[in-house]
């Protein structure tokens, strides 16, 4: 079996001055000494010697480890997962030792189409053949590595104990501080509002604080029972209910709402339907999803008259793209665009067009970045790069 | 202490969440519990769980990367392997 080089290697040097070989597309990262750079490019096209035997005569031969699942905090956290830091507890020496190493972080490789195949969903939770999509990986983290119930940690992730707050990552940088500023402009005190997939009910409540009457969705039951306790107050009312069943959606009673609003939701709906049995986690009715399209159409009919849409959603680049460079000026790496098998965001053109089909034209788009004071790399991303976006629909004369 | 053997002992707890096929221990042991739909994967949580705390051992990446860990016959022998290699 003749290792060589995988094509999508990526060399960059680490903080402390060592060499890193980064596998952009696998997400996986290795330290490594001079030499085993060396034996890499002499194996580069699979001709030339083979691995092991590349490296005769140099002294020191060590990887180390640098891989892990960026988002094992925080969905939202960097999904990179290049660990900067020296580990010296995870460093390999030796040739034999190293090349395997290597292999298992898809450094080298012996079989370029198997390779390829790799990146492709999951087709159950212990599918050791395929890569699968963030979900699945995040879900993978999360029963297998944390031994954790993906649907509590969802909440735990995102908020504080008791959801008085938004924890201090992303989804606050971004997401919070952006609605906090732009809501008072919606001119809710009075409005009927519907927040579909509304989860732990955090933003129903922010719309409810402006004086709206809202109703808040989610097809999780102790989504709902969480937002019951949490969120107390005035015209704010939460319910089970599965979106994907439009026959009943079309008849909910309430309406006719001014603002349908929905947060990290419609992107359930474009991406390939998985099987429950293959991973737990925040989308899964068991029941094949609906097109985003006829989703959004059902919708349509439940706004009133003057009323609108708002969908914030992950960014369909920069969510989930990988971030290298300078810690005060990141690079934002795009690994896959049109087909994604990683990512699980639409990309611009396949929303617009599923707003065009459900009859809505888009009055605004809007790219929320971070604009407090920039103390870390991570702020620094999100002061740039936008990693969620939102779009204002209204339905087409 | 002779930890109990594994076989009988996991055919025994897939036989608490499901019927599984086969009459013998043999067959039964062929059985890939995610296709035969015994377990979804907040199961495999327990299942994992309860392996580990009656053999006293700890998986790792790597099991979970083996094909072998969908079989009940094959989960089977990666527990032995790691109870061999434990620590007295
Ligand atoms: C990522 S969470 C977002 C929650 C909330 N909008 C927020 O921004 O905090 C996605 C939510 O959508 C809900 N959801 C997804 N598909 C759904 C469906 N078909 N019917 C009802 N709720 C659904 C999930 O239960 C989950 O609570």
């Amino acid at each position: 079996m003749t290792l060589k080089a995988a094509p999508d290697l990526l060399f960059l040097l680490g903080p402390s001055g060592e060499w890193i070989a980064s596998n952009p597309m696998t997400r996986t990262h290795v330290a490594a000494s001079a030499s085993v750079l060396e034996g890499i490019r002499r194996t580069a096209d699979g001709h030339g010697p083979d691995f092991v035997e590349a490296l005769k005569g140099f002294d020191e031969v060590w990887v180390e480890d640098r891989t892990f699942f960026g988002c094992r905090d925080c969905t939202v956290a960097d999904a990179t997962g290049l660990e900067l830091s020296p580990r010296p507890e995870a460093r390999v020496t030796g040739a034999e030792a190293v090349a395997t190493a290597l292999q298992e972080r898809f450094i080298l490789i012996d079989d370029e189409a198997a390779y390829r195949k790799r990146f492709a969903l999951k087709t159950r939770l212990l599918d050791p053949e395929h890569l699968g999509n963030f979900h699945q990986q995040m879900g993978f983290e999360l029963l297998m590595r944390q031994h954790k119930d993906p649907e509590q940690w969802w909440v735990a992730q995102k908020f504080e104990e008791g959801l008085k707050t938004v924890r201090d990552n992303a989804y606050r940088k971004v997401q919070e501080e952006f609605l906090k500023r732009d809501v008072p402009k919606w001119a809710l005190a009075g409005k009927k509002v519907l927040d579909v997939g509304c989860g732990a009910g955090y933003y129903s409540h922010l719309f409810a604080s402006f004086g709206a009457e809202v109703l808040g969705l989610d097809q999780n039951p102790e989504h709902v029972s969480t937002a019951r306790n949490a969120f107390r107050a005035e015209g704010l009312r939460f319910e089970v209910f599965d979106l994907s069943d439009l026959e009943s959606l079309k008849r909910l009673g309430g309406g006719p709402f001014d603002l349908i609003y929905l947060s990290d939701v419609l992107l359930f709906y474009f991406i390939p339907y998985q099987p429950p049995s293959t991973l737990k986690g925040g989308s899964h009715t068991g029941r094949p999803p609906v097109s985003a399209a006829s989703f959004l159409g059902t919708l349509k009919t439940l706004l009133a008259k003057g009323g609108r849409v708002r969908v914030l959603e992950p960014h369909g680049s920069f969510s989930l793209c990988l971030r290298y460079g300078d810690p005060s000026r990141p690079l934002a790496v795009l690994n896959e665009y049109r087909r994604k098998w990683f990512g699980i965001t639409p990309n611009l053109q396949t929303a617009a067009q599923a707003f065009r089909e459900a009859g809505f034209a888009v009055v605004d788009i809007r790219e929320p970045v971070y604009e407090g004071p920039v103390r870390d790399r991570e702020d620094a991303f999100l002061a740039e790069y936008p990693i969620w976006w939102l779009f204002e629909l209204v339905p087409m004369a | 202490m002779t930890p109990p053997d594994v076989r009988p002992w996991l055919v025994a707890w897939f036989e608490r969440k499901g019927q599984v096929a086969g009459s013998t221990l043999e067959e039964k042991i062929q059985t890939d519990y995610f296709a035969a739909g015994l377990i979804d994967s907040l199961g495999v949580v327990s299942l994992i769980a309860d392996v580990e705390g009656a053999f006293s051992i700890r998986f790792s990446d790597r099991h979970y990367q083996e094909r072998r860990f969908s079989t009940i016959g094959g989960l089977a022998e990666i527990v032995s392997e790691l109870v061999a290699v434990k620590p007295a």
